[in-house]
Parts: C-alpha cells; structure tokens; sequence
C-alpha cells in the first residue's frame, strides 16, 4: 500500500504540473473530433462513460480514535480528527475536525433532525417510525436506515452513501434523489448543479444552464429526474423501466427529450398533461 | 452502421481522458497530447468498418497513441525531456494503462475541485509556489493556504485508493 501511495502522489504530482482547466475534456473533445470528421457520417451522439465503472467515488471513514468533544446542549463539534459519538438514538456519527453537528438532545419528535456542517459519517439506527434528516445549508438528507458520510460548507455539499438508501434533496433544483449504497452525490449550489454518480452509471442536472445528461441511468430514474425538472407526469411503461439511457441535453423541451428516448430505445413513454 | 458509430461512440467516452493521460507521458505538453488523441480516433473512425476485427480496441488505441507522439517527438525534437519520457516508457504496457486511469481519474477530480481550493492546489503543486507567496498573494493566512492543499491532496487521494482497492478486491 506504501508503494501505490508514492505512485499516486507522484501521478497526483505529474497530473498537477500539466494540468490546464477544459483540457482532456470528454465532451469538448467529442465536440471538436465530430465538427473534424467528413460531415457524411458524423458519430452520433450518445454519451457512454464506462470508466467511471472503476472510480467509485466512496468516501470511507474508516477508524475510530479518540473521543474528544464539546457538548454544548446540543451541539457537537470535532477538535480532531475521526472523534466519534453515539447519538441519543443509537446513531453512530463518525467527525472530521472542525465538524459541527447539532442535534434535538431527545430526539422524542415524529422526525430524527439534526444540521451539520463539515464531514460527517454517520451509521443511522434503524426507526422506520422516525425518518432521520439531515439539513445542511443548502441541501437535505433524509435516511431510509442506513451508512453514509456527508460533507458540507456554505456553497457544496458532498454525500457518500455505504449502505442503504438515502434520499438527497437539494435546493435548487428541487429535486428528491434516490442513493443507494456505492452511490455519491454532489451538490454546488452556486452553479445549482447536482451530480449523481454510481459504480457504473452518472448523471448531472444543471438547473442553471438548464441542461441533463445521463450516463447509462436506469429509466426509472430519468424519468423520475424529468418528471421534477419539468415539474409534468410522465408515464414509464412498467417493463421499461428497467432499460438505460445515456444522453445529454441543453435547454431541449421535455417533448423532445422523450421522443429522442422512445427512439433510441424503443420505448413507450408518454406525457400526462398536468 | 449506425452499431459502428454506436460503437465508436462508446470507445472515445470511455477512453478519451486516459489516452490524452497516456500521450501527456510522451508529449510532456497538453495541447500536443490532446492533438495526438484527436488524430488518432480520427484515423480509428476512417478505419471503424474494421472495429469488429480489432481483437483490443483498448490496447489498440493505447500503441496507436504511444506510435503517434514518438513520431510527433521525432518530427519536432526539442521541448521534451527524454527522462520523464523513459521512466513511463518503460513501463510494461498494462502499467502504464493503469497510469493512465489513476491519472485520467486525478484529472477529473481536480476538475471538481472547489475553484478556490483548486486555483490554492495548483499553485503550490503546478507552479511551485511556497505556501507564504501564496498567501500573501491571495491575502489568506499560511494556515488556510497548507488546509487548502492538504485538503485537496486528501480529496484526490482518498477517492483514488478506492480505486486502488477494486484493483486488489
């Protein structure tokens, strides 16, 4: 492990000393070899990042040391690395330094609400009863029972998930995101960008420049995603819904968004006027 | 047909960072290394009727790279360092694939750095400036300078050993 560590910090050394913003840059460089080729038979478009198979983006918080924290009524706040508490519900939450958590001492409300900031680890007792959510400035979390790892500051919030599910809604765009275990999410509310990302699949919505793409997303999912942004009621055909897409667009209409994906992929979807 | 440009499609999105990574190791310059990985899915798509008979698109496209910047290197001799070019180079090939992808993954990963963290990151590791210039050319303290860096050090590691780990699980 010694040695890869020297590896990759040289890799990271090599990658920092040539790197330029906007190079190597996937899309732009579909963009540039497509206007390249003979105008006859252009690639078509369709967006495929299968490597991303192999960067699963977990955040492990993996040890547990010392405990060492303030208790100011209810709020927690990490002086070191990794400090470890129990919450009055059995919750265990794992702090990086510099982590502030604040908590209902009781936690005797229909809801488990806690706010955060920093990065938080958290393994959620189980209360089916009892959602517990998470708010940090500028996104929401509510668990289904679960593992997880949050990260948060006044513009970004960042959300790993280890086991279960975890439902993460930012504030703009609204939109409630199913996370499943191995998936991260990750939220920059300036750019009102929220990108999701799983072993082998991705997606990012951009309610700034109003643009989707999908990297092989289920279509439960786009049309779940669709559905939101386009606040309309679309109707999957429960056999489809297990199919993948992987597009992107930018300010299309959802009319056109849906003929292209019963193209593609043969499918039957269809727009319920709201 | 349309399954071949299918094809070609999925081929450029999967590989496209990390042969631009690979040819980086070769050119030691940016733009060249992105040139070179555009020429070279350019003669892939003249060639794509016979994507079918090619046994390794993947290493394929990986000796197609290497050959093209040695040949750019021939053609233009200078700016390049020969010693960085040779360390890589003699790597075995699926070492020097598995660069690639850390490298390509690092890539990205520095693309979604926060930009303050990122300008603070490249900085201290692109241009060598110590951690005082610095701060005294943005106006934050040592302190806040050092947590940016390590912290950015820390987001691109933490997420790579990860990878690592797949390679061993």
């Amino acid at each position: 492990m010694e040695k890869n560590r020297n590896n990759m910090d040289e890799s990271i050394g090599f990658v920092a000393k040539h790197y330029q913003k906007g190079m190597f840059n996937t899309a732009k460089g579909w963009k540039r070899l497509s206007a390249s080729l003979p105008g006859s038979g252009r690639p078509h478009r369709q967006l495929r990042l299968s490597w991303i198979a192999a960067a699963v983006m977990l955040l492990c918080v993996i040890s547990v040391s010392v405990v060492k924290i303030m208790n100011r009524s209810e709020q927690l706040f990490a002086q070191t690395d990794n400090t470890s508490f129990t919450l009055p519900d059995q919750t265990e939450i794992v702090m990086r330094k510099g982590s502030v958590l604040k908590y209902d001492k009781y936690f005797d409300k229909a809801e488990r609400r806690v706010s955060m900031q920093g990065e938080i680890a958290f393994a959620v007792a189980r209360d089916e009863a009892k959602p517990f959510i998470v708010s940090t400035p500028m996104a929401q979390i509510e668990v289904l029972g679960t593992e997880f790892t949050v990260t948060a500051d006044d513009d970004e919030t960042r959300l790993s998930v280890t086991s279960g599910k975890v439902l993460f809604t930012p504030d703009d765009p609204v939109i409630p995101l199913v996370c499943a275990a191995g998936m991260t999410a990750h939220y920059i509310a300036e750019g009102k960008t929220v990108r999701i990302a799983s072993t082998d699949s991705e997606m990012e919505i951009n309610a700034q420049t109003r643009s989707l793409t999908f990297e092989n997303m289920r279509l439960r999912e786009v049309v779940m995603v669709l559905s939101h942004f386009y606040k309309i009621r679309i109707e999957l055909p429960e056999g489809e819904s297990e199919l993948t897409f992987s597009s992107s667009f930018t300010q299309a209409s959802i009319i056109e968004i849906i003929n292209i994906i019963n193209l593609t992929l043969d499918t039957h979807i269809t727009i319920i006027e709201p | 047909m349309r399954v071949l440009e299918k094809k070609f499609s999925v081929y450029f999105h999967t590989y496209y960072r990390q042969l631009c990574l690979h040819a980086l190791h070769f050119t030691g310059n940016a733009e060249d290394a992105e040139d070179v990985v555009q020429e070279t899915f350019a003669s892939l798509w003249d060639k794509r009727e016979q994507i079918e008979s090619i046994r390794s698109v993947k290493s394929y496209l990986y000796t197609a790279v290497r050959n093209n910047c040695l040949t750019r290197i021939r053609d233009a001799k200078p700016t390049t360092s020969l010693d960085m070019v040779s360390s890589y180079e003699d790597l075995p090939e699926e070492d020097q694939i598995r660069r690639a992808e850390m490298e390509a993954r690092i890539w990205k990963m520095i693309d979604e750095l926060p930009e303050r963290r990122r300008e603070i990151f490249l900085m201290a590791k692109r241009d060598g400036i110590s951690y005082k210039e610095i701060a005294e050319q943005t106006g934050l303290s040592v302190k806040t300078v050092e947590n940016h860096v390590f912290r950015a050090m820390q987001s691109l590691r933490s997420k790579d050993i990860t990878a690592w780990l797949f390679f061993f699980a």
